[in-house]
């Protein structure tokens, strides 16, 4: 019988294998997977595979396409083979989040009171000044415990020596925790005996974990603050995991016609009448939460919310205005953030970043298109982008007018060869597919990170693009003690 | 001058309307420049309680909401203020961050071709306040003032294609020009005392005008590109400042039910130093 990773070919010499060494050997963490992997026939693949469709369909968790026409509910599709990473690894990850989560909390403190670090220009103002998402409304209001990213999730990858980069920051709204979470029950139910031969650190609590936080940031300090989740709606790509955490944690699941606000206070209309609100987990983008302040033709956010919050007696997670530091010209310098406000050198590194603004960047932007890879600042989700070596000629002469239109709204990065991992291209075979990983950090009176995150996969050949929007997939991701 | 602001602003529905939330910033600005504000009583119909915090631009504003359904709203603000003629000295301070933001484009100013044309026949003259004192003649002297052509949307871009408008799209115009050639100006939103002062020989109560940054010693300057007098004296009332007409809107709010809107604005300016026989000034504002 062939057996599963008889067929593996990494290309050690050209990416960085998760699975297999630069010698051709297995990481030893992955020996127990290989072994159990290379016993199951193709029948048995079939039958795991099987049970975890079922699983996914009746769980009903779907993600939304935007910008097709037909068919945008799509079921998330998972592979089979776990993501390990050994907790000496992990600490490491552990340890550069909480500095880098850190550092950039006490950066949007700053902006949004002294503007010490535009002051002492570290920051060019007018990248903050020109930032979409820096939010003037919010300028000189104080969230709870100086706390401005309750809940983020930094995109990391590895390059060909397998070094963590972090790709980008994500700190309004990211989504994927859901899928974390769904990933492991799927596996614990197809690979029981597999999953227990391993020590894998729980992610379960997390809903716990994020209630918790919640509660921490409640304007006043109370024994048993009402938290609600705050969804655009069903129409949102991520509406499932909007009732999924509420269901979870057992708090209501709202849209903005629930709440309304009266003389500075939040309620949520009940049966009994209107109830006081004290923080709210808002899945709603700034320019849609409050018509009163924002977008005006927004029917999704509550009118007066912003002053609420201003007043202090309602909280958000996240903050207003934290998109600022997640802008990708912003990015670029996270590394001199880090220093500025911590002394410290960054433990976890950047991807190299120009910047089309400046104007030598942008010579070599457009004379290097073929070989970069071209982003919008302030869109996610793999939309807006450009991927130098995948595009055709047509393709760069377009995206060189918008860049050089509005040179403020795009960067670009060298091409990185993502680390690759060994998974399912159909129902039999196994092939090297590139992955990312997003860790989710939660941030209340402490910073914890849930061990592991959402491992992403580009499931089409060749493909470098992970999000979910552009036919990505996922995988469980197990840290395991050494 | 002392002068008096009866600022009545009355939102009208066929149907019942809830669920009322309002900003507004109407409280004319105090201890700036040569201006003080000796009162100011916000009066809501129906009654509901205010509340008011100071924005990004330093501008009062006030808040309110209602809930159960009501069919008119009415926003009466009344102010007491003190103007005096002689500007005050400096030299002057400002925030470096302020002027480098009131130096890029903004909602309603823009950088479109015909802008960067008209700014480049300024380039030339190197003091600050010499070039936007042209660039005030200039708007004044080719811009027709034409009420209902522009609306409250209308961006520099579309009245510089225009070539009409009113005090906000002159005040937009005049902003656009002097940032493109690195003068950080500001929106100001007031009240004109005086009589027929317009160019068609009608009074503009409620008025729009910008101030320039001309440096340490003339600080921020006053320019009205809407009249021949093109500076800004005792008969000026400053409410707030802002990138544009967007940061500093009067009112601003929103409610629920399907019903349409009928607004009405009447202003009136009025001078308390002559005992009762105060000249007037009155129209209705366009909105």
């Amino acid at each position: 019988m062939t057996r599963l990773f008889d067929h593996y070919h990494p290309q050690p010499d050209r990416f960085f294998d998760e699975v297999i060494a630069r010698e051709g050997a297995p990481r030893s963490h992955y020996d127990i997977m290989m072994q159990r992997f290379n016993q199951f026939s193709a029948a048995d693949i079939r039958a795991r595979r099987e049970l975890v469709n079922i699983f996914f369909r009746n769980q009903g968790i779907t993600f939304t396409v935007y910008g097709v026409d037909e068919g945008i509910e799509r079921i998330f599709p998972f592979d089979l083979i776990p993501r390990i990473i050994p907790a000496s690894e992990w600490e490491g990850i552990e340890r550069g989040l909480i500095q880098r989560i850190t550092a950039l909390n006490l950066f949007l403190a700053d902006l949004y009171q002294d503007q010490k670090i535009l002051r002492d220009k570290i920051i060019p103002a007018e990248l903050v000044l020109g930032s979409k998402h820096f939010r003037r409304e919010f300028v000189g209001v104080k969230p709870p415990l100086g706390i401005y990213i309750h809940v983020t999730g930094s995109d990391l990858i590895r390059d060909a020596e397998g070094r963590y980069l972090v790709l980008e920051d994500n700190l309004r709204t990211p989504s994927g925790v859901s899928y974390m979470l769904q990933n492991r029950i799927a596996m614990k139910r197809a690979f029981p005996v597999l999953f227990d031969r391993y020590t894998v650190r729980p992610v379960e609590n997390y809903p716990q974990q994020l209630l918790r936080t919640l509660q921490e940031i409640s304007p006043t300090p109370k024994h048993d603050p009402k938290v609600v989740v705050l969804t655009p709606g069903i129409y949102n790509s991520a509406y499932f995991e909007h009732s999924f955490l509420a269901r979870q944690m057992g708090v209501q699941l709202t849209e903005g016609r629930d709440l309304v606000v009266n003389n500075n206070k939040v309620y949520t209309r009940t049966t009994k009448g209107l109830k006081i609100v004290d923080v709210i987990y808002r899945r709603v983008d700034d320019e849609f939460i409050d018509p009163l302040v924002f977008r005006p033709d927004s029917v999704l956010g509550v009118a007066g919310l912003v002053n609420a919050y201003r007043k202090g007696n309602v909280t958000l997670a996240n903050a207003i205005g934290a998109g600022v530091a997640d802008d990708k010209v912003i990015y670029s310098f996270v590394p001199e953030i880090i220093r500025y406000y911590l002394g410290e050198e960054p433990l976890l590194d950047n991807v190299e970043t120009w910047l089309a603004g400046n104007p030598k960047h942008l010579k070599y932007i457009l004379e290097n298109l073929d070989k970069l890879v071209v982003k919008a600042a302030n869109e996610s989700g793999g939309y807006g982008m450009l991927v130098g070596p995948q595009s055709t000629p047509e393709e760069r002469e377009q995206f060189a007018e918008k860049i050089v239109e509005n040179p403020r709204n795009y960067i670009a990065q060298p091409t990185i060869s993502l680390s690759r991992h060994p998974s399912f291209f159909n129902d039999t075979e196994i092939a090297p597919c590139h992955i990312d990983l997003r860790p989710y950090v939660l941030n209340g009176k402490s910073i914890s990170i849930v061990p592991g995150g959402l491992t992403r996969v580009a499931l089409k050949r060749g493909s470098l693009v992970v999000n979910s929007s552009q036919g990505g997939g996922s995988k469980d991701t197990w840290v395991i003690d050494n | 001058m002392i002068l008096k602001v009866e600022h009545s602003t009355l939102f009208e529905y066929e149907e019942p309307i809830y669920e009322t939330a309002t900003e507004v910033r109407l409280h004319p600005a105090s201890a700036v420049g040569s201006q003080q504000c000796a009162s100011f009583n916000l009066q809501i119909t129906p009654p509901a309680s205010v509340f008011d915090y100071i924005d990004y631009y330093g501008n009062r504003v006030h808040h309110f909401n209602i809930l159960q359904s009501h069919k008119r709203v009415q926003i009466v603000a009344t102010s007491v203020v003190e103007t005096d003629a002689q500007p005050e000295t400096g030299p002057f301070t400002e925030d470096e961050i302020l002027l480098l933001d009131l130096l890029a484009e903004s909602h309603y100013v823009r950088f479109d071709p015909a802008i960067q044309a008209l700014a480049a026949r300024f380039r030339e003259i190197d003091e600050p306040c010499r070039q936007a004192t042209e660039i005030c003649q200039h708007i004044n002297d080719s811009f027709r003032y034409e009420p209902g052509v522009t609306d409250v949307h209308s961006t520099s871009a579309v009245v510089m294609a225009l070539g009409r408008g009113v005090c906000q799209d002159f005040a937009h115009i005049m902003l656009a020009t002097c940032r493109n050639l690195g003068l950080s100006a500001r929106y100001v939103s007031g009240y004109l005392y005086g009589g027929g002062s317009t160019p068609e020989g009608r009074d503009e109560a409620s008025h729009a005008w910008c101030e320039v940054w001309c440096g340490a010693e003339k600080g921020w300057t006053g320019f009205d590109p809407t009249h021949k007098s093109l500076f800004v004296d005792e008969r000026y009332i400053k409410i707030g400042t802002g990138r544009d007409y967007g940061d500093v809107p009067p009112v601003r709010g929103t409610y629920k039910g399907a019903s349409s809107e009928k607004l009405g604005v009447s202003v009136r300016v009025s001078s308390l130093e002559h005992d009762g026989e105060a000249p007037e000034s009155r129209q209705r504002q366009r909105v």
